[in-house]
């Protein structure tokens, strides 16, 4: 499942759509907007996206994460538009027989898609809004 | 031939959202990009990428009237 989209989505519905009659583990990262960064506060988050190169992108991801681990399956949703503090970015599942490869493969997922997918962060802080330009930090 | 040329995140903020570009026929990708860095001083200092119709491209692809060609900085990160 890839999903780039503006309304929330629902972990609970995710998680049904990943196992299957040999799932013994889903691993979820859930990337989060953050109150405060760099010593501001932060009003709200613009997120930007390429559509259709990071759609693109992300499916490679997926099929790159399915071929390299021992997994069933791979979700990625990415969030875009005007998203407030505490608010959910991203969700990265990986459902697998056994956790160490889903917890490996999880991390691997959520790394790529920050160093290959075209999506843009915009934080709107008290002192103006500033682009995320910084080298991903995992 | 008319190309549409279109930006994205702190590109777009810097030269704007599109822009409809001149070029001669059989033009490459490349050219159309040597031009853009020509007209916009702000791309010679910026790392981005290029896709043609939503699809990253090789540069020396040849455009046709009517291509949408996308500029748009790598990945954020963060």
């Amino acid at each position: 499942m890839i999903k780039i989209v503006e309304e929330d989505f629902s972990i609970d519905e995710v998680s049904l759509k990943l196992r299957n009659e040999e799932t013994g583990a889903i691993v979820f990262f859930l990337g989060i907007v953050k109150a405060f960064r760099e010593g501001d506060s932060v009003n709200e988050l613009i997120v930007e996206a390429y559509r259709e190169v990071a759609e693109e992108k992300l499916r490679e991801i997926r099929e790159r994460a399915l071929e390299k681990f021992e997994i069933s399956d791979v979700a990625i949703i990415h969030r875009v538009g005007r998203l407030k503090p505490l608010e959910n970015i991203v969700l990265v599942a990986v459902s697998a027989k056994s956790r160490k490869e889903a917890f490996e493969a999880c991390s691997w997922v959520i790394d790529e898609v920050k160093a290959q997918a075209p999506i843009w962060k915009k934080e709107i802080t008290p002192k103006g809004g500033r682009w995320v330009k910084e080298s991903f930090k995992p | 031939m008319r190309i549409e040329i279109k930006y994205y995140a702190w590109l777009r903020e810097k030269i704007g959202a599109k822009e409809l570009l001149e070029v001669e026929d059989g033009s490459t990708l490349n050219k159309v990009v040597e031009k853009l860095m020509e007209k916009h001083d702000c791309l010679r200092s910026e790392s981005f990428l290029v896709a043609v119709n939503g699809r990253l491209t090789n540069p020396y692809t040849t455009l046709k009237e009517g291509d949408a060609v996308s500029l748009f900085p790598p990945a954020g990160g963060g």
